[in-house]
């Protein structure tokens, strides 16, 4: 079946001094899917997220959402054409509160100036109570409490990992990049964090996922994309990549089966 | 759940407008009276002491822009409040025989030190925490060195000489530095000073309060909190720190031009790098990125090096018998010491943001 693509990656290599963290590597994620990313520890998936984000310029290679190519874009233009990300290491905006952190996101979909800031006129003031009534639904959306006003980072770890969440999808994203969302979380809160996916992909947000836990992505993922050492070893359904002898030998093989 | 409701019950009358409009008035009346007070108590000379804390309050505000909101540690601050106050000086004093009035030179100077708030943040951009400390001093060290050389081969500045006769604001051809009778009561240019500037405080808090808590002040926050983060949430963090130096060095132009008019002379002595630790330390002693702190921090740095001065020669004579250190000294190392010693004891600022 022909997939509809909505972000294309197209023969990306990056290298750290001697080291090739990547090397060509092609993905194509379909509109609406989850899409997995698996791999060793060090092989290449974060750093895949960076450039994908403008965080880090890729040596070579392209990659383009819904057409658009995006490679060598700051950061900021990047969100606005609709790709956001979660980070591996939680990257919150710590003495803010959980719903400030979310009306962050929305600076991107949002035009108040100096002017509107001070003068407070009818557009600046109707934008503001608009955003923070969307992020509050948004705090309810991935079940965190909107009332809570203690800095972001004393919230229980699971918290803050929804938290980066909601705050990306303040952005109105079209691809939402996930890196390693269960990572310290508790079979419940993991079990929570699945219904959400589902939640996120049913309101037509297509997702990219890297994630250690493989229950979980073999068992949410429409398509699953193996890294090791920096190449891609296989893309295909749960079942085919299970089923890889190459991903088998060269990654756990105990673990998928 | 029960917590709000005790938090709502305990500050009912905070919530009462007839109580907040009394608080307001009872405040609004103490400004308003506070220079009477103050002269028939202590003296005259306080007023102008008062009149400068204001018009530190000013500088705080706006180094607590780029300091306290977007976490930008600029250490040359005061080459903006020298950009507002040389420009007053060369637009309104016969160094080049101008005299421009004070409502077209107040956004003249906003505007001019605006730019070179963007002239000095562009090349800062990619630096970060100290190496951005080490080239903003070195920005404001460049600032006063030009002031005290452009005197040849064109006089521009006057060089260290400085630039003298600088018109006062004039209303109406009433300049506001000489003593006016207003319904029968005196009042000196140090006390028509005081109100200008009090309006002009007012305002710069106003804005700060109003941009702290909009889409921009969210942003500036969140490059202090985390700039990869802010970057990747879709925050053009170059443009947003452009805003951030630029808006405090507006604040320091509108202070600088206002207290050129109030001296009626400018010099490069003015804008030392001392000045700028002065202003720095008002924002972190107060609380950094809290706006009322700021000003508490201000009205205490500016005040207490005068309170010492006046104090540091009797309490000699009473505890030892005579004045055998300069009472100079001795006020900046007892300054010093209540600097350490609030540090130690409340590391972020008397009066904190929340959001610290
Ligand atoms: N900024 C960097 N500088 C040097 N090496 C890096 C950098 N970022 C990542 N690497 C290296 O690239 C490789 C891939 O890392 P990463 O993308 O984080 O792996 P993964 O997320 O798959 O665990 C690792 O060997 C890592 O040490
Ligand atoms: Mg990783």
């Amino acid at each position: 079946m022909q997939k509809d693509i909505v972000l294309s990656v197209k023969g990306v290599t990056k290298s750290f001094g001697g080291l090739k963290a990547l090397s060509k590597i092609n993905l194509g994620i379909g509109k609406g899917e989850i899409y997995g990313l698996i791999g060793p520890n060090g092989a290449g998936k974060t750093t895949l997220f960076n450039i994908l984000t403008g965080i880090y310029t890729p040596n070579q290679g392209t990659f383009n959402l819904d057409g658009k190519d995006l490679a060598g874009l700051k950061p900021h233009l990047i969100v606005k054409a609709g790709l956001a990300r979660t980070f591996q290491n939680i990257r919150l905006f710590g003495n803010m509160s959980g719903l400030e952190n979310v009306m962050v996101g929305f600076h991107v979909r949002t035009k108040t100036g100096v002017m509107g800031a001070v003068f407070r006129h009818y557009r600046a003031r109707e934008e503001e109570t608009n955003l923070r009534n969307k992020s509050k639904s948004l705090m309810d959306y991935v079940g965190l409490d909107p009332e809570l006003t203690q800095p972001s980072t004393t919230l229980p770890y699971g918290d803050q990992r929804r938290l980066e969440i909601a705050r990306a999808l303040a952005t109105n994203p079209k691809v939402i990049a996930l890196d390693e969302p269960a990572a310290g979380m508790n079979p419940t809160e993991t079990a929570g964090l699945r219904d959400l996916l589902v939640r996120i992909r049913r309101d037509g947000i297509t997702i990219l996922l890297i994630e250690h836990d493989v229950k979980l992505v073999m068992g949410l993922c429409d398509t699953v994309a193996v890294l090791d050492y920096g190449k891609k070893i296989a893309e295909g359904e749960p079942k085919e990549i299970k089923a890889n002898p190459d991903v088998i030998q060269a990654y756990l093989g105990g673990e998928l089966s | 759940m029960i917590n709000k409701v005790f938090y709502l019950e305990k500050f009912k009358s905070f919530q009462n407008p007839k109580i907040v409009w009394l608080g307001y008035s009872l405040v609004a009346i103490t400004l308003a009276i506070l220079p009477f007070i103050i002269e028939a108590s202590i003296g005259r000379t306080w007023v102008r002491i008062l009149d400068f804390a204001l018009i530190y309050g000013m500088l705080a505000l706006g180094l607590n822009i780029v300091v306290g909101f977007a976490g930008l540690l600029d250490l040359g601050y005061i080459a903006f409040y020298a950009v507002g106050a040389y420009t007053w000086a060369l637009l309104a004093s016969p160094q080049f025989g101008l005299h421009l009035p004070f409502w077209l030179i107040i956004p003249i100077g906003f505007v001019v030190a605006g730019f070179f708030g963007v002239l000095l943040g562009a090349p800062t951009l990619r630096l970060r925490g100290d190496y951005l400390a080490i080239v903003t001093l070195g920005f404001g060290e460049i600032v006063r060195i030009f002031l005290n050389n452009l005197d040849h081969p064109i006089n521009i500045t006057n060089g260290p000489v400085g630039i003298n006769l600088i018109d006062p604001i004039s209303v109406g051809g009433y300049a506001l530095t000489r003593t006016q009778q207003i319904a029968g009561v005196n009042f000196s240019g140090a006390h028509i000073y005081y109100y200008l500037l009090l309006v002009l405080l007012l305002a710069c808090i106003f804005v700060c309060i109003r941009l702290e808590n909009s889409r921009l002040g969210r942003a500036w926050i969140a490059i202090r909190e985390d700039e990869t983060a802010a970057q990747a949430m879709g925050i053009n963090t170059r443009n947003m720190k452009l805003l951030a130096f630029a808006m405090g060095a507006s604040f320091g132009g509108v202070a600088g031009g206002v207290f050129a008019s109030f001296q009626g002379f400018v010099s490069p002595e003015s804008f030392i790098l001392l000045e700028s630790i002065m202003v720095l330390c008002m924002v972190v002693l107060g609380g950094m990125g809290n706006v009322w702190g700021v000003v508490l921090g201000t009205l205490l740095l500016a005040i207490l090096p005068e309170i010492l001065r006046d104090i540091s020669s009797p309490i000699q004579e009473s505890l030892l018998g005579g004045v055998w250190i300069d009472p100079e000294s001795l006020r900046m190392v007892l300054f010093g010491l209540a600097l350490i010693l609030v540090m130690l004891v409340r590391p972020s600022g008397l009066w904190p943001s929340k959001k610290h």
